[in-house]
């Protein structure tokens, strides 16, 4: 019974990560009907600042937030006037953009690599490494804050979407763009704090994943592929679908680890490629 | 009111008006027909800066407006009731009413959205029914009343009409037309696109006929629903 919580734990903490990414996601992809594969980039981005930050100048936890939060909104705006609006302009189709965001993921994973090489840097944690005790249940402080910080940011993100006038103009961008500029709703300004949500949201992502699985320029793809697969599962019309397809595929494969150690890689993959076959739409798809 | 001088525009590259002019006074109901093509919907979203104008001039009240984008001519008090209504499917009656009013301040969706509600549920008693209804649900004729209804909640004095009729049932058509004699009466100005020609030119003060991206023709109301012409081309008979 401990062996199964405890992989629970393991799975729901790994999992709040690939929702975190799902999220970021999401939110882009429901303002603007992008799908950013630039998105483990980002996160690499978040981690890499947090690198910086509190292992290599030493500051503190809340000025290297400050930090990334600078560079995740600078990143927004690069990803913006530098990809999106230049090929919009040229009345690209979204294919062409999406096309376009490997285009300036990959840009970002070698840039980073090429200033500081494949090797896996180490960050240290928030709050020690001394585990947590419930009973005969433990876990480590920086997944509980992983944990806590995850679920808090979806359900903001997940009111802001759904009860201010900000949030329903960026759901109607994303339903409608032109129906959106007829009803008054400034598409350009929506667009951009799309992009930017996204961005902060993947940064702390990135300063999350940072203390327990090290920052390294590489370790984007592998992440947004997680992050994809929890998005498809969940359901791409939902803001918090994301974080409950990650919380699944984070469990799946903790306990993939645990009893077929060899399989687990496989299993995001597998998880998303049934659902694409059982129900395109993910296990909360929109109702419309 | 609105003064559109040799107007150009089209899309990538490819020229669909070639120098329209057309003139709404204040208080008036003009339409604007001609067959399907002749580019009557274009004229609309590059007067509401949808479509980019390349030549010519737009005014609005004397000011001119060509370089404006859409939010900032919905504060102006202009405002599109687009082809298809470009509603949002998923969202209840009320949300998209409430976006309606995306252009406007905080303040102004404080104190008037509430009566601007009222409004608008006097005109279409049948969207206060279907206030939390997801609007993909709703029958053709109910969402273009509730595009209209969308476009009246930020208070325009100038409301321009794609197509209102289209794939609506009669019944409802005719409802729709009632609202808008109803809303002119009360002191709105109105710029009808039609297919509908008959009934666009009954209700309205002066008309225009766009063919191939030019007007042809222009009138009062019963001067171009006598002509010959326009009997022929768009009445047939």
């Amino acid at each position: 019974m401990d062996t199964f919580l405890q992989l629970i734990i393991a799975g729901v903490s790994t999992g709040s990560i690939y929702g975190l990414v799902a999220l970021a996601f999401l939110i882009i992809y429901n303002t603007t009907s992008i799908v950013n594969f630039a998105q483990g980039e980002f996160v690499m981005v978040g981690a890499m600042m947090a690198f910086f930050g509190v292992a290599l100048s030493e500051f503190g936890y809340i000025s290297t937030f400050l930090i990334i939060v600078g560079s995740m909104f600078v990143l927004a705006q690069l990803f913006k006037f530098i990809l999106v609006s230049p090929l919009q302009k040229r009345g690209s189709s979204i294919f062409h953009i999406i096309i376009g965001t490997i285009a300036f993921g990959t840009v970002l994973t070698e840039g980073m690599g090429l200033l500081l090489g494949k090797q896996i840097y180490g960050v240290r944690p928030l709050m020690g490494r001394e585990p947590l005790y419930f009973g005969n249940l433990s876990i480590l402080p920086e997944n509980l804050t992983t944990i806590v910080v995850s679920f808090v940011l979806v359900l903001v993100v997940w009111y802001f979407f759904h009860y201010t006038m900000t949030g329903k103009s960026l759901r109607a961008v994303g339903i409608n763009p032109e129906g959106a500029q007829v009803s008054g709703i400034n598409v350009a300004r929506m667009t951009i704090i799309g992009f930017t949500l996204s961005a902060l949201v993947s940064g702390i992502g990135g300063m999350m994943i940072a203390p327990i699985s090290g920052a390294s320029p590489y370790i984007g793809l592998p992440i947004a592929v997680k992050g994809f697969a929890a998005a498809i599962l969940g359901g791409m019309g939902n803001i918090y679908a994301g974080m409950i397809g990650g919380l699944i595929i984070g469990v799946a494969e903790s306990f993939a680890n645990y009893y077929i150690s060899s399989y687990a890689q496989a299993i995001a993959y597998g998880i998303m490629l049934l659902m694409l076959f059982v129900k395109p739409t993910g296990l909360f798809p929109e109702k419309s | 009111m609105l003064e559109v001088k040799e107007l150009s525009s089209g899309y990538n590259g490819v020229e669909v008006l070639h120098g329209v002019s057309v003139d709404v006074h204040k208080g008036e109901i003009v339409s604007l027909v001609g067959l399907n093509g002749a580019g009557k919907s274009t004229l609309l979203k590059t007067i509401s800066s949808i479509v980019k104008a390349t030549d010519g001039s737009i005014m609005l009240n004397s000011t001119e407006i060509n370089r404006q984008s859409t939010d900032q001519l919905l504060k102006k008090g202009m405002v599109l009731v687009p082809e298809n209504r470009m509603l949002f499917p998923i969202l209840s009656v009320e949300e998209n009413l409430l976006l309606g009013t995306a252009a406007k301040s905080k303040k102004y969706r404080r104190e008037h959205f509430q009566e601007k509600l009222e409004n608008v549920f006097e005109l279409f008693p049948i969207l206060k029914e279907r206030i939390k209804q997801q609007v993909g649900t709703m029958s053709g004729g109910e969402q273009q009343m509730l595009a209209i209804a969308r476009g009246l909640m930020s208070d325009p004095n100038l409301l321009l009409l794609d197509e209102p009729s289209l794939g609506i049932a009669p019944i409802l058509v005719e409802k729709i037309y009632d609202v808008l004699t109803q809303l002119n009466k009360d002191g709105m100005t109105i710029f009808l696109v039609e297919q509908n020609v008959s009934m666009a030119l009954e209700i309205s003060d002066r008309g225009y006929v766009l063919d191939l991206g030019k007007i042809i023709m222009s009138g009062t109301g019963s001067e171009l629903m006598s002509d010959s012409r326009i009997k022929e081309a768009y009445l047939g008979s």
